[in-house]
């Protein structure tokens, strides 16, 4: 009885297109975190990033008619909650765990805050389909038997998340800018010599990283779920985190690791249909990264000065 | 150096405290509410206390009726606001423990808060305690101790499931020909949270008086093992309706059941809310909700307490104690489909219908 069904799931094209946008929910913080990362600082708040970028998403769209004016002022909220990091754990040199455990737990009590003043505890309705992210399908393509249902009907943000893999495993390690990123996070001491504007890049590539898990949330948020509930990104933000370790902190390889983790996250429902334990299904995912983890990933070395905030003219 | 270090420790902690308190200042708003110029009562003031589940206030479900009862007593009673979220299962027993200290009567809102309400009402002995969905369950056993100072308050669920059931499978049985949106197929589907107790006994009666109504129909059942992540329910409805060919969705997922309404209305299909009335989330597509009146619990256990009649053994709150019932039915729905939904809840009611609590095969 389990391998018929076995087949029947893993060959059909609803379980690959879920997993792939299950993937992309989650790489679009990681490369968040990727980006945060090379450059030094530590940054475990893409959770509460992403769920801020949910609450503003979901409100603004409301309040402008405008689904453009609410992926921007997610985006931009995401961006802002990051520039608060930057400047405690840049600036202030003060410690990035702490401070990223306090952006997590405001963005989950502020939203939640917010949502039950405004809807008198109700919550928000549903987007109407014209105040979404779009499903795009792209003609004759999506037509394509199993790869057209994978690849070419998917949301317009999954589209957009592929292009900045692709410009950011570029810009990381084919150019100048990406060099200098990598540096400060290595040995900030060495680029500050070399005439690099150590504080300067961080604070951008932090900031980046905001954008990035905002971008999530309005993924989450006006792409797939249709409104905002709160905790809605319910401990995403910290398997982005696991990614970009597991990912070796790389861009593509963070690709990987979310890969595994949305495919689990597919097969652990329909696999349901087997009669194997709806519980034991839930672990599928951790399953599969342990053994990819055993299997395929060596050694992970984080960058050097990761998480140690940068004091001209230490001597180190 | 080493000083600048920590000066600048200094200050990220205290940025770090404003923003919590900013962020936990909503737990405490309202806590006038009641006061001044009301008409005084003869009753002794009470002091109850309220510590939801981690879906929060606002999951449109389950803890937001528990508030809307609590908030209905406070009104009437004129006690203090005092209500308490839980941000992760570790906080239940911290939560309930700050509650009993100034409150008399603790409400908790969950089957999984049982461990945690058996041991804070050990130390507390002279409080009150009220738990929905549960009792209070020593740590590591599987039973219900019985503790003067608890009250479980339990629903029948499967009632409220039997009744949904009944309508989804008449509107089956009547087919495409009347309900053109349905795929013919004669299948339906349950989307669950976890498989806990509270979540089988809506499904459980869902399937047995779906199967009452129509015994060739298909069942889908999947769990989504999530409250919260509303795309993790979407997801398993998707796949429902897109490789069952189901055409009603029972959402049993709190605010993760939310995206299995989104999906169902987004393929042109129909879904069923729960515990809350959720017809106003799609009118069309949502047919009806499988009402779980935890309001009604909250406010009668309050409004027992306010009057000295608290009890450790309070009714079931089923269908002739108007604890449970079905909501706002669409435009949608058959006749047909009512009727036997009335004709069941009848049947319920005079006892010659018993739902099963565990889902038949």
């Amino acid at each position: 009885m389990f391998w018929p069904i076995f087949l029947r799931v893993i060959t059909s094209g609803d379980l690959w297109q879920a997993s792939l946008q299950f993937a992309a929910l989650l790489l679009l913080p990681a490369l968040g975190g990727v980006i945060s990362e090379r450059s030094g600082v530590v940054n475990i708040a893409m959770e509460g990033m992403m769920l801020i970028g949910c609450y503003v998403g979901v409100v603004i769209t409301l309040a402008s008619h405008s689904v453009l004016v609410g992926l921007l002022a997610a985006i931009i909220a995401g961006g802002l909650l990051a520039l608060v990091h930057g400047v405690v754990s840049i600036h202030l040199k003060a410690d990035q765990i702490i401070s990223g455990i306090a952006i997590n737990v405001a963005a989950l009590g502020l939203t939640n805050y917010l949502n039950i003043i405004q809807t008198g505890g109700q919550g928000i309705p549903s987007l109407a389909s014209n105040l979404r992210l779009p499903m795009l399908s792209w003609g004759p393509l999506a037509q394509i038997p199993f790869l057209g249902q994978v690849l070419f009907q998917q949301n317009v943000v999954f589209y957009v998340t592929i292009v900045i893999l692709i410009g950011l495993q570029f810009l990381l390690f084919r150019t100048n800018l990406g060099l200098r990123i990598r540096a400060v996070g290595e040995h900030p001491q060495a680029a500050d010599t070399a005439g690099i504007a150590v504080r300067l890049i961080r604070y951008a590539c932090v900031v980046a990283s905001g954008l990035l898990s905002g971008l999530a949330g309005a993924f989450l948020a006006l792409g797939v779920a249709g409104t905002f509930n709160s905790n809605m990104t319910a401990g995403r933000g910290f398997i982005a985190l696991a990614a970009v370790v597991f990912g070796k902190y790389t861009p593509l390889g963070a690709a990987g690791a979310c890969l595994i983790f949305g495919l689990g996250l597919a097969l652990s429902v329909r696999l349901q249909d087997t009669g194997i334990d709806s519980n034991l299904l839930a672990t599928l995912p951790y399953i599969l990264t342990i053994i990819a983890l055993i299997g395929l990933v060596g050694r992970t070395v984080a960058p050097a000065a990761d998480g140690v905030p940068y004091e001209p003219g230490s001597a180190e | 150096m080493r000083n600048g270090g920590i000066s600048a420790r200094i200050v990220a902690l205290f940025a770090l405290f404003s923003i919590l308190l900013a962020a936990c200042g909503g737990s405490n708003t309202g806590s006038t509410g009641g006061g001044g110029a009301t008409t005084p009562t003869a009753q002794t003031p009470i002091s109850v206390a309220l510590v939801t589940d981690i879906g929060g206030l606002n999951d449109r479900g389950f803890n937001h009726l528990a508030y809307v009862g609590y908030t209905k007593a406070m009104n009437e009673f004129h006690f203090t606001r005092q209500v308490i979220e839980s941000k992760n299962q570790a906080d239940y027993v911290k939560n309930l423990t700050l509650a009993a200290r100034s409150a008399d009567l603790v409400f908790a809102v969950g089957f999984l808060m049982q461990n945690a309400v058996d041991q804070v009402a050990h130390q507390f002995p002279t409080k009150k305690f009220a738990i929905i969905d549960g009792c209070a369950v020593p740590a590591g056993k599987q039973d219900c101790e019985s503790l003067s100072n608890v009250a479980p308050l339990f629903f029948k669920e499967q009632e409220a499931g039997c009744l949904v059931g009944a309508i989804a499978a008449q509107m089956e049985v009547d087919g495409k020909a009347k309900i053109p949106q349905l795929r013919g197929h004669n299948t339906i589907g349950a989307v669950g949270g976890l498989p806990i107790p509270p979540v089988t006994r809506y499904i459980a009666g869902y399937k047995f008086c779906a199967q009452k109504v129509d015994p060739s129909i298909t069942v889908v059942i999947n769990y989504s093992q999530d409250f919260a992540a509303t795309d993790k329910c979407k997801d398993a409805a998707l796949s429902q309706i897109n490789q069952h060919n189901a055409d009603i969705i029972f959402q049993v997922a709190g605010g993760c059941g939310v995206g299995a309404l989104d999906a169902a209305d987004q393929e042109g299909v129909f879904g069923i809310g729960v515990d809350a009335d959720q017809n106003y989330l799609h009118p069309k597509s949502v047919i009806t909700s499988a009402l779980k009146k935890v309001d009604v619990a909250v406010y009668d256990t309050i409004s027992d307490y306010a009057h000295g009649k608290f009890t450790n053994n309070p009714p079931r709150f089923d269908l002739a104690h108007d604890g449970v019932g079905y909501g706002t039915l669409s435009s949608v729905v058959p006749a047909d489909a009512k009727n036997k939904a009335d004709q069941f809840a009848d049947q319920i009611r005079s006892g010659t219908l018993v739902v099963p609590e565990t889902i038949p095969s």
